[in-house]
């Protein structure tokens, strides 16, 4: 008898932690989808008739370090003080086919946290992702498209390599 | 002199503002309000100097781009824009307007070498 109640003790018990275990779980995962989205502008790309002209007039007049990509913001992120954050400024050519299919004259980056997941958020809410993911040395790329036909980058960045690249390309931040 | 230090903002045309504000609400997590997103750094590695970066769609109808018939307009940061502007007007820059000044800082409009407007700030964060 003794051995029966004990039985059921040890079930019951188990029972109990593996519902509380679960519920532990499920309000994870449900943490999960609410995480973070974007955190903040990755990059303002903008079409022009001639980069090369247009970014040394940025340089002369408004003291922007430009190299051949662009300039590049430097910054310190707002949930972390100690981790640099950067943001990519680039004039591209009229004719350049990196915002298609979008039309429009600019194209915004927008940082993120957990690409992947996002992603997979994404597809469910029926946003239009123009490409597959792209891992690279300095992040993770994938574009969508807004409802008005604005392609968007989003980008889950990796600072620490992003600013070494800038490092050894001999190129200044502008800050 | 130190000219820009950072992007202040990016504003951009759209049909219906409303309707994309709740989009980026929605599927971007985007912070949205009437103003738009305000994205917030540090302008030091001690978290001392907040720095903000504005985030705001303008119906295609706005005045606010012209002479600028483009669908975007970029914000940058600057210090000392008093002395910006006439180093500006020296190098034979076109200023659009004159400085304002509100409590949250100056600005000015300028035109870059393909008219595109700028708008500069010299924030009080």
């Amino acid at each position: 008898m003794k051995k029966t109640s004990l039985l059921i003790l040890v079930i019951a018990t188990s029972f109990c932690f593996g519902f509380a275990f679960k519920s532990i779980m499920a309000q994870k995962s449900n943490g999960n989808t609410k995480s973070k989205r974007v955190t903040g502008i990755g990059g303002i790309f903008f079409k022009c008739k001639d980069p090369k002209k247009l970014r040394e007039w940025y340089q002369t007049h408004l003291g922007l370090n430009t190299n051949q990509y662009g300039a590049v913001f430097e910054w310190y992120q707002g949930a972390d003080s100690t981790k640099k954050g950067f943001s990519q400024w680039s004039p591209f050519k009229e004719t350049t086919k990196y915002f298609e299919p979008s039309t429009k004259e600019f194209m915004i980056n927008y940082r993120v946290e957990n690409l992947e997941a996002l992603v997979e958020e994404l597809k469910k809410e029926g946003v239009n992702i123009t490409d597959s993911l792209q891992t690279v040395d300095y992040g993770k790329f994938v574009h969508i498209m807004d409802i008005e036909g604005n392609k968007i980058e989003l980008w889950e960045p990796n600072d620490i390599v992003y600013e070494k690249l800038g490092i050894q390309m001999g190129s200044k931040t502008t800050k | 002199m130190k000219k820009v230090t950072g992007i202040g903002g990016i504003f951009f045309k759209c049909k219906d503002p409303n309707k994309m504000k709740e989009w980026y609400k929605t599927h971007l997590g985007m912070d949205v309000g009437p103003y738009g997103a305000s994205f917030e750094w540090y302008q030091d590695a001690e978290g001392k100097k907040k720095g903000l970066t504005q985030w705001n769609l303008n119906s295609e109808t706005a005045k606010l781009y012209e002479p600028s018939t483009k669908d975007f307009m970029i914000n940058y940061r600057v210090e000392n824009m008093e002395a910006l502007v006439e180093e500006l007007k020296k190098e034979g820059v076109t200023i659009v307007d004159k400085i304002e000044t509100y409590d949250y800082g100056k600005f000015v409009h300028i035109l870059d070498a393909e008219g595109n407007k700028i708008q500069l700030w010299e924030p009080v964060d």
